[in-house]
């Protein structure tokens, strides 16, 4: 009997060991053409996204964002690859859960992410008593904001001010969805 | 912290003997203080460990609400998130204080601290659509509905909005005919 939905053709979940922290680190360290240590600072909680993390500081940051019982970070893999990473929230309110996807820039553009998101959809409202799913993305990032709509996530509003991006504020935009919307687009085949 | 006074309440220093009545705050639902747990089981003690190590850190503040007559009416307190230039505030008053206007004068002490000593950006609560009068009171004071999570909260046997409010500098300013000193920071729309 399979005693989880929660997997997929496309992706699966791994927790994270120090091989996958080490890329992680290098990802952090080198990708500096992307916004991809912008976007691992919003996952991590980092306020100082420009600097270089020891393997040391970045087990620390994943330690620490896993304190709390029911939030988790893990490893997304694809095609026996480590190609992201998954996040889910519901250490606040199990009824609102927090969910977020990084995909590292190679491997985007292949369907990963949304597989990724389904899942942690899966995970909020098959497996806990989720009544809303919530994400946010911050302004400076079209293709997430495009990511989440697509999805079908349905815009919140934006806390204004959220931080400082090339010499100018931004603002954070929160998304939503809720079970009934979620029960719709799975009906139909979307989710 | 130093004491804020205003005309009919000061804001002062938590001290040991406040976390009776803090306790029973949080344990009224009514009053939606910080840390709302079902089933309310909060002690003197354990408000007072909670209190203790959640505020006992950098860039956050708590003061005792008190009234002119020497009564504890409920607390007050910001978190900053990021540091320095954006803040979140929360605050409870016990339900025989209402009505009273200590609920104002506070919010508008500490909206003056935070602006105006502490040069911030951006000051928010977060609320729910359920309760009324803090939304009220919150857009008397300038506050704007920045986003609303549908249906993220479940009270009193309905659903309600998660709501987040916020004000910005400027309008904090423009809003009370104060000119500010503080030379302009980053601009708007970041990318």
């Amino acid at each position: 009997m399979q005693l989880h939905n929660l997997h997929s053709e496309l992706v699966e979940f791994h927790a994270l060991d120090d091989a996958q922290l080490a890329e992680i680190q290098k990802h952090q360290n080198q990708d500096t053409n992307t916004d991809l240590s912008l976007e691992m600072s919003e996952l991590l909680e980092s306020e100082l996204p420009w600097v270089p993390l020891s393997l040391g500081q970045v087990k620390a940051k994943f330690e620490e964002v896993q304190k709390e019982s029911r939030r988790a970070v893990f490893g997304v893999w694809a095609k026996n690859r480590f190609v992201g990473l998954g996040y889910f929230a519901a250490d606040w309110d199990p009824w609102s859960p927090i969910i977020a996807v990084l995909i590292w820039p190679a491997h985007r553009r292949n369907g990963f992410g949304k597989e990724t998101a389904k899942l942690l959809l899966r995970a909020a409202f098959e497996h806990s008593i989720a009544h809303v799913v919530e994400c946010t993305v911050p302004e400076w990032n079209p293709a997430g904001i495009a990511f989440v709509e697509s999805l079908g996530f349905k815009r919140a509003g934006a806390a204004r001010r959220s931080g400082v991006i090339d010499g100018k504020f931004y603002d954070r935009l929160f998304f939503d969805m809720l079970r009934s919307e979620f029960e719709e687009l799975k009906s139909k085949g979307q989710l | 912290m130093d004491n804020l006074i205003g005309k009919i309440i000061t804001l002062r220093p938590l001290r040991d003997e406040d976390f009776e009545y803090i306790a029973s705050l949080k344990n009224d639902t009514r009053t939606q203080a910080r840390g709302l747990r079902l089933p309310p089981n909060f002690t003197a003690a354990r408000t007072m460990e909670d209190m203790r190590s959640t505020y006992d850190r950098p860039n956050r503040g708590v003061w005792a609400i008190e009234t002119k007559a020497g009564k504890l009416a409920g607390f007050i307190d910001y978190v900053e998130d990021p540091p320095r230039f954006a803040v979140s505030i929360g605050i409870a008053t016990g339900v025989e204080h209402w009505g009273k206007g200590y609920a104002e004068e506070a919010m508008e002490l500490i909206m003056r601290f935070l602006f105006e000593e502490r040069g911030l950006q951006s000051v928010s609560l977060w609320t729910t659509s359920w309760n009324e009068r803090m939304v009220g009171l919150a857009q008397k004071l300038g506050f704007k509905i920045v986003v609303r999570e549908r249906e993220a909260r479940f009270l009193d046997g309905e659903y309600s909005d998660g709501l987040m409010m916020d004000m910005l500098r400027e309008e904090y300013y423009a809003s009370r005919g104060l000119k500010d000193e503080l030379p302009s920071g980053p601009s708007t729309g970041g990318r």
